[in-house]
């Protein structure tokens, strides 16, 4: 019985000091002496031959608790809007849904994944920071410069009409081979974004078919 | 037999605690849903006890919502469990050769359970982002942020002083050796949303007059934390900073203006976030905990393919460079799902993608005890095949000995 008891103590006190002192997580302050950083962005130069140009500025954008474009509260106001009404052409295939898009698809199937356009539609609460940074932040995603002004902003802006809501639309080629054309749908408390994106040709077959889908878009909100 | 050893080793109780155990996977599994899985498993399992409330999400929530049960949490089961498995073999078990098959599987079942809790303590999970062409040495953690000052002075190495957020306190000037000043802090918000004031007047004025608070009107709302695994926090603070001549700015930083490359250009103008003091440049940054590795892994590509045709994944692999100085080694590597690099204690699993398959997420894990699991299964298993064989062979030995019925 002695060396049961003796055991038991043993035990008890391992599984005390289990449960009972799970250490907190270290906030002591550290000091690091680390190399320069190595800029990860890819640039033309250090891109494996062979791979499509990828414009500057473009960022790891969602799929996993790393991506920082989905700001809170993003997805409950994506899925509280009413999704409109529209007739995607057949040959678009959806593909790369998220709680934080209205609709998503890309095109043409048949080319490989890198070759495809993207076409996003997304609804944002406020007003996204103006007309002017957005175009702004278009441009650099297919490698313009990001310094257009507000008196130089009606030569990439073209206003439409979209199912009665007065629309931008805006259309880039960028130099490094990525296109975009973008359309923002500014209204009380939201913002609409149409956005068909991708390698050049992949944008420039797409560009009728997503005029064709702009136009036939009915709003539910 | 001592009421306290005859209580701990009772099979009622091993009942007892086994029921509560599914109780609580119950419980937790519908609490999964408000709270995510990273709070449920710190709440529920890593936990002594449990103050369980009547979810708001239940029917007649408003009438039951004072509800509140204190239950054992997992660590407490766990430690019981192994108090009770332990004295229950000590209690009953009688030393014989024909026992060694129970005797490994109640090896394995201990095993399991301390396996159980080495991973609660020690297991750390992490990710590495890479874009394609890019390269990164050093890994980031998905929950604890810190707040960091990086002296840039040296040109060939950085200093890098990290703060958690933990640090953050209003009543709680922040002196550290490595640190040539006092760091103040203002506010600090886990979860925020960003806005501009000329889009959103009624957002709040910060009370930041440097770096990126100074070129535009940009501000931050607080938020309540948000646990869903879809979705961010975008932590957000300003911090005083105070140099032996006085205030050396109040400054605006968040987990947002981490990667400047991520941020649209309004936010951009002001950043990266420096000043100078005692002829040493200092950037301040809010971000996710690194770690630093002493090796280098590089994407050489992403692959990403579907099946014709469709939009079901057919194949994710990473094509990556690891080169380590210190042992001189510089070797391609493959990692795609369910075949993961596993170097210096480390696992790289393909995680994620994103950036039009251009970046590549991994998640980097750290679990000393991960083969203590397999260990644990297989002394089960030999345990149980060795008992049967025993107890088959000594039930027909006895068979072939008893007279046979004529």
């Amino acid at each position: 019985m002695s060396l049961n008891a003796l055991l038991l103590a043993a035990v008890g006190l391992v599984a005390l000091a289990a449960t009972g002192c799970k250490p907190k997580s270290d906030d002591s302050i550290r000091v690091e002496r680390v190399p320069k950083e190595v800029d990860s962005a890819p640039t033309a130069s250090n891109l494996p031959a062979g791979h499509p140009a990828i414009a500057n500025g473009a960022a790891p954008s969602m799929s996993g608790p790393a991506g920082m474009s989905a700001l809170p509260g993003m997805a409950e106001f994506t899925a509280a809007t009413p999704t409109p009404k529209w007739s995607p052409p057949a040959d678009w295939v959806e593909a790369g849904m998220t709680a934080t898009r209205k609709g998503s698809w890309r095109t043409p199937v048949s080319a490989a994944a890198d070759q495809q356009a993207e076409i996003v539609v997304s609804v944002f609460e406020g007003q996204l920071g103006g007309l002017l940074a957005n175009v702004n932040r278009w441009r650099g995603k297919v490698g313009l410069p990001t310094d257009l002004t507000d008196a130089r902003l009606g030569e990439n802006v073209q206003n439409i009409t979209l199912n009665g809501r007065a629309a931008q639309l805006v259309s880039l080629d960028g130099p490094q081979g990525q296109s975009l054309d973008g359309v923002l749908v500014f209204l009380p408390g939201k913002v609409w974004s149409l956005l068909l994106s991708g390698p050049t040709p992949a944008v420039k077959n797409e560009r009728t078919a997503f005029r064709a889908f702009l136009d036939g878009i009915r709003w539910q909100d | 037999m001592r009421p306290v050893f005859k209580f701990f080793s009772s099979l009622r109780l091993t009942v007892t605690l086994l029921a509560f155990s599914m109780l609580l996977v119950l419980l937790a599994t519908f609490e999964q849903v408000q709270w995510g899985v990273f709070e449920v498993q710190k709440r529920f399992f890593e936990a002594i006890v449990v103050l369980w409330q009547y979810p708001a999400q239940w029917p007649h929530a408003d009438a039951w919502q004072w509800l509140k049960v204190p239950l054992p949490g997992g660590f407490l089961l766990g430690g019981l469990l192994l108090i009770n498995l332990c004295c229950a073999h000590f209690r009953y078990f009688r030393a014989s050769w024909r026992k060694t098959g129970i005797v490994l599987i109640h090896a394995g079942i201990v095993l399991l359970i301390v396996s159980g809790f080495l991973t609660a303590y020690l297991q750390q999970e992490n990710y590495m982002w890479i874009n394609v062409g890019g390269q990164a040495n050093f890994i980031e953690s998905f929950h604890d942020r810190d707040l960091v000052f990086i002296d840039h002075t040296d040109p060939k190495t950085d200093t890098v002083v990290s703060i958690p957020v933990s640090r953050l306190d209003a009543n709680q000037p922040i002196h550290d050796p490595a640190l040539p000043f006092t760091v103040k802090t203002i506010f600090y918000y886990p979860n925020s949303t960003p806005g501009l004031r000329s889009q959103n007047p009624e957002m709040p004025v910060l009370p930041a007059d440097h770096g990126v608070a100074l070129n535009h009107d940009l501000t931050f709302a607080r938020l309540p934390y948000n646990y869903s695994t879809e979705e961010l926090n975008v932590a957000s603070a300003v911090v005083d900073i105070e140099g032996s001549q006085g205030s050396l700015g109040k400054w605006l930083v968040s987990t947002m203006f981490d990667d400047p490359k991520t941020m649209p250009p309004i936010f951009k103008s002001g950043l990266p976030q420096t000043f100078t003091m005692d002829g040493h440049t200092w950037e301040v940054i809010l971000r996710p905990r690194r770690t630093y590795l002493p090796y280098t892994i590089k994407l050489d590509n992403f692959i990403h393919q579907l099946y014709p045709g469709t939009t079901v994944p057919q194949r994710y692999e990473s094509q990556v460079h690891l080169s380590n100085p210190t042992t001189n080694e510089d070797r391609p590597v493959l990692i795609y799902m369910n075949h993961p690099l596993r170097y210096g204690g480390l696992t790289f699993y393909q995680s994620s993608f994103a950036q039009g398959d251009s970046a590549s997420m991994l998640e980097v894990v750290r679990n000393p005890g991960a083969p203590l699991p397999y260990i644990a299964v297989l002394l089960v298993g030999i345990g149980m095949a060795l008992h049967f064989t025993l107890s088959l062979t000594a039930h027909l030995r006895r068979q072939s000995s008893s007279p046979r019925a004529s």
